[in-house]
């Protein structure tokens, strides 16, 4: 009857709460979804193929994706120094920086996104001496690489710290025992054991930026073929009335983004598999 | 004690500090990076705010709360979150009690489900309600037949907030709950307290730090949410447009004042969050120092 | 209040947890179940609370006081259930803890204010914690929790008091004063318990009965005298304490091991069978003189703290013999690492392969 089978327990309330939970799951999340697939399969596959092939998006692909790798690229490497300063030492306003690396998720991206621009246009604070660099941030793809660096930082920082704060600080004394210098250690004994928590924080970081909107249409000037992002070409297919190719380019990402989400799920059963594994 | 003192000089924790310690140099190094690019990347873009709404003085800045369609905005915005956050929150509390506390094929992928909503781009959400509720979607021509409007309209806005906060509250619970165990429930249903009784007086106050926490986050995304919303609300301003939005029309427009005031507002929401949040993750970590067991290991 | 379960089974997807098992307790009485992890104790234990439900058969009854309460839910059956971890609400005091099971009765059947208060004082008392009662479970120690547990089960005034391992996460010394102050409670109270336990020597000492459990089955139930000094099967000889086993032939006077003739005690077994002895360390003798019924063996190590003396021994055919003695004893025997002794034996439990399965 129930193909989800569950095991007696005493305790009441399964059947009205799971029902209520698969119910409201499939309302608001399942049926919407599976809209976009179905509405998609009413394309034949040539013009699907070529509606998600034409320039203008093959170019809005090299940009998202190319950003997203570089923001999340950045974000491994500062986010791993917060994190390791954040864990490790003791500094004045370390609780204030704990406490506020979280901002990019509790700030709504659109004031992200103005913020930014505010910052890095041309006569911004930081924009008019870039401009004197000959180097411009704001309407320009390195703006994009800006906001989804931004957009990206907490998820590898937040990844990062309880694997830090884990480590065994026996590894760390083992390895000076055996005669390690301390940069051996690093490389050889921590860098190792935190590689799967900075990959978990590196995809999350990816898949993030791929899939951000609010805080790049401000900074990017969204020029077709130049600065424009996957996510806005949808929305622009959209308000052209071109609901198939907005479809077909939405299925494509939502495609990417769950690769990803599977890569990541991958990603920490390797790492618990690695670490856990041997301890019944 | 002088004998003592050469005996076990003080050198061992010297050494211990050496061993697990970089160098001075390089510790000072990695700090200043850290604060350089937490300021950089965090704390100017707050500081941008304030500055460019207070730009032409504290009465511009006042000025823009008058507008009417900035407190509808504000209005639309508080509605969106009052109905979706509890909505949330009663859902989360229905998946946690059954994921958590029971064991069932298929459990696995359930858990997997709820998270879903993250991994798609907010576009991508305002996109299938779209789909579904538009003009063109399935049910539009029936809706346009009997007079309902969802997209365009407040009823799509607070879907595609709903769906975009969706998992907050759940994944908050189910972990800690699962973590939690049923003991304490199966002791209260022994001493002859109902399911209940069981669940508010023995599952919500064990869980209750969790709970806050999630709606905490759950609020936060839902204020502040643009993507989605973007893609629904046809911005028609003082009938559809969110804060977030009307940040956007208003900076559109060259307005920078009035639209860098709007975002000090949600700024503001943004610093109240994180603070609550720091506050509730203390005390969580309060409760988990307090509740280990000195009988177990 | 006596209880009764007749031809309960249980299965957990493919293991089998309960073999038809039947099992009556006399009211008052204090019962152990001992067993091994996995021997079904647990799961009996759970099924007479109303936690888990037995297998549906037309045969399995569970009965209070010649009552059916199969229908009965966990609630309703009034059992008074101590687990192995406590299961203390943590957000609630002690004394929140001990009166939550009268506060969440339905109105009509809840006690006053004053008469829950004073209730939850008079087992505070009991519990000799009355100065702790707004402390929270965080702040107790284990033992300290384990008998607010006991409380707070005692609160709703049981009819059957189970108690799932109470001990089993307590350090060795708390767990002997505990459980020595259990059995007073026990004989002060007259709750008709039961205690699962896989520690023998707790079951010896606490129990009025013990049923010995293995791989979903009784083995054996009894005094804790019978079942030490009378284990009916190999399981129940090998569970209660340690045991040499020798492996022989069944001759028509007894059991032969090598020059040793040891008494068959089930007369069972055709002559020439193999057949295995069981040997309790201290109805090993041993002795200097050589003797034509004694076997030869070597002293591998004398352990002599504690209260009694243990020799380990090795035969001449390569059998490890454990062999207990008083110090006086052993002072008699005057014996050193590495000496030849000859070992003989007083008493033996005889089993051949027909007698088990």
């Amino acid at each position: 009857m129930n193909p989800l089978k569950k095991k007696h327990s005493v305790l009441p309330g399964f059947g009205l709460t799971l029902g209520y939970t698969v119910f409201y799951l499939c309302l608001i999340v399942l049926i919407p979804l599976s809209g976009l697939v179905v509405r998609s399969t009413t394309m034949t596959l040539p013009d699907f193929w070529a509606s998600v092939t034409e320039p203008r998006v093959m170019a809005s692909y090299k940009l998202t994706f190319g950003a997203s790798l570089a923001g999340a690229l950045i974000n491994a490497v500062f986010g791993f120094i917060v994190a390791w300063t954040l864990v490790r030492y003791k500094f004045p306003g370390k609780r204030i920086v704990d406490a506020i690396v979280d901002l990019p998720f509790a700030l709504p991206t659109a004031v992200s996104g103005i913020a930014l621009t505010a910052i890095y246009s041309k006569n911004g604070w930081l924009g008019q001496y870039l401009e004197a660099w000959g180097i411009k941030a704001a309407f320009y793809p390195l703006g994009v690489v800006i906001a989804l660096t931004f957009i990206g930082l907490p998820f590898v920082v937040r990844t990062l710290q309880p694997a830090i704060a884990d480590l065994d600080p026996e590894l760390e004394e083992a390895a000076a025992s055996l005669g390690a210098r301390r940069l051996q250690t690093f490389l050889r004994v921590i860098v190792p054991s935190l590689l799967p928590a900075l990959l978990t924080g590196f995809a999350l970081s990816f898949a993030r930026a791929i899939g951000e909107y609010g805080s790049v249409v401000f900074i990017s000037g969204n020029m077709p073929m130049r600065t424009e992002i996957t996510s806005l070409l949808i929305i622009t297919k959209l308000e052209q009335y071109d609901y198939a190719g907005a479809t077909a380019l939405a299925l494509v990402m939502l495609i990417v983004s769950f690769l990803l989400l599977l890569a990541i799920n991958v990603l920490q059963w390797w790492s618990s598999r690695r670490f856990h594994g041997g301890i019944a | 004690m002088a004998s003592l003192d050469t005996i076990y000089p003080a050198v061992p924790i010297k050494v211990k500090a050496a061993t697990n310690q970089e160098p001075l140099w390089v510790r000072v190094i990695l700090i200043t990076i850290t604060l350089a690019f937490i300021g950089l990347f965090l704390f100017l873009p707050l500081a941008a705010i304030l500055t460019e709404a207070l730009r032409k003085g504290l009465g511009a800045y006042l000025e823009s709360f008058r507008d009417e369609d900035a407190l509808a905005a504000i209005k639309l915005t508080l509605i969106a979150a009052a109905i979706s956050v509890p909505a949330n929150l009663v859902f989360g509390a229905a998946a946690a009690w059954a994921l958590a506390k029971f064991d069932f094929r298929g459990r696995n992928v359930l858990v997997t489900l709820i998270d879903l909503p993250f991994a798609v781009s907010p576009v991508i959400a305002g996109l299938v309600f779209v789909l579904l509720f538009g003009l063109q979607g399935w049910l539009g021509p029936w809706l346009s037949e009997h007079d309902i409007k969802i997209i365009f309209a407040v009823p799509g806005i607070v879907l595609c907030t709903i769906f975009v906060t969706f998992p907050f509250v759940a994944r908050e619970l189910i972990p800690l709950m699962q973590e939690q165990g049923n003991e304490e429930e199966m002791a209260a249903l022994v001493l002859g307290a109902s399911g209940w009784k069981t669940f508010w007086r023995v599952t919500v106050p064990n869980v209750k730090w969790a709970l806050l926490y999630g709606v905490i986050l759950c609020n936060a995304r839902a204020m502040g949410e643009f993507g989605a919303v973007s893609v629904v609300s046809g911005h028609i301003r003082g009938k559809t447009n969110t804060m977030p939005l009307h940040v956007e029309v208003l900076y559109n427009e060259y307005n920078f004042v009035a639209a860098f005031a709007v975002a000090s507002l949600l700024a503001m929401l943004a610093l109240v969050t994180l603070a609550l949040k720091s506050a509730v993750e203390w005390r969580m970590n309060r409760t988990d120092v307090d509740t280990i067991p000195p009988g177990k290991e | 209040m006596s209880i009764a379960v007749r031809h309960i089974t249980k299965t957990f997807g493919r293991f089998t947890a309960l073999r038809d098992v039947s099992l009556e307790v006399a009211a008052g009485e204090l019962v152990a179940l001992l067993g091994p992890s996995g021997s079904g104790k647990t799961t009996l234990l759970r099924i007479i609370s109303g936690l888990d439900q037995p297998d549906p058969s037309p045969e399995s009854e569970i009965l209070f006081h010649e009552e059916r309460v199969e229908n009965q839910g966990v609630g309703q059956r009034q059992v008074g259930f101590v687990f192995q971890h406590y299961a203390l609400f943590r957000h609630m005091t002690v004394f929140e803890n001990i009166a939550f099971g009268l506060r969440v009765r339905p109105r009509s059947e809840r006690p006053g204010k004053q008469e829950i208060s004073q209730r939850v004082r008079e087992l505070l008392r009991l519990i000799q914690l009355e100065n702790l009662e707004s402390r929270y479970p965080g702040q107790l120690s284990g033992g300290q929790r384990q008998r607010v547990a006991l409380a707070r089960a005692l609160a709703i005034e049981p009819r059957v008091l189970l108690l799932d391992e109470p001990f089993g996460a307590l350090d060795a010394k708390v767990r002997q004063e505990l459980r020595r102050w259990l059995r007073r409670l026990h004989d002060e109270l007259h709750v008709t318990s039961i205690l699962v336990t896989h520690d023998q020597e707790e079951a010896l000492e606490v129990a009025d009965r013990i049923v010995v459990m293995n791989e979903g089955q009784i083995e054996q139930q009894g005094t804790p005298e019978e079942v030490f000094h009378q284990p009916k099967t190999e399981f129940v000889i090998n569970f209660l304490g340690s045991v040499n086993l020798f492996h022989g032939r069944v001759e028509r006077d007894g059991v032969r091991v090598g020059p040793l003739l040891l008494p068959n005690n089930h007369m069972a077994g055709v002559n020439g069978q193999v057949a295995r002895a069981f040997i309790r360390p201290y109805d090993v003798e041993v002795h200097r003189d050589k003797s034509l019924a004694a076997l030869p063996a070597r002293v591998l190590r004398v352990q002599s703290a504690g209260p009694t003396v243990r020799l380990e021994l090795m035969s001449t055919s390569g059998d490890s013999i454990l062999a207990e003695m008083s110090h006086d004893k052993y002072r008699k025997l005057n014996v050193r690492k590495e000496e030849e002794v000859f070992v003989s034996v007083r008493d033996a439990r005889t089993f051949t392969d027909d007698y088990v399965i």
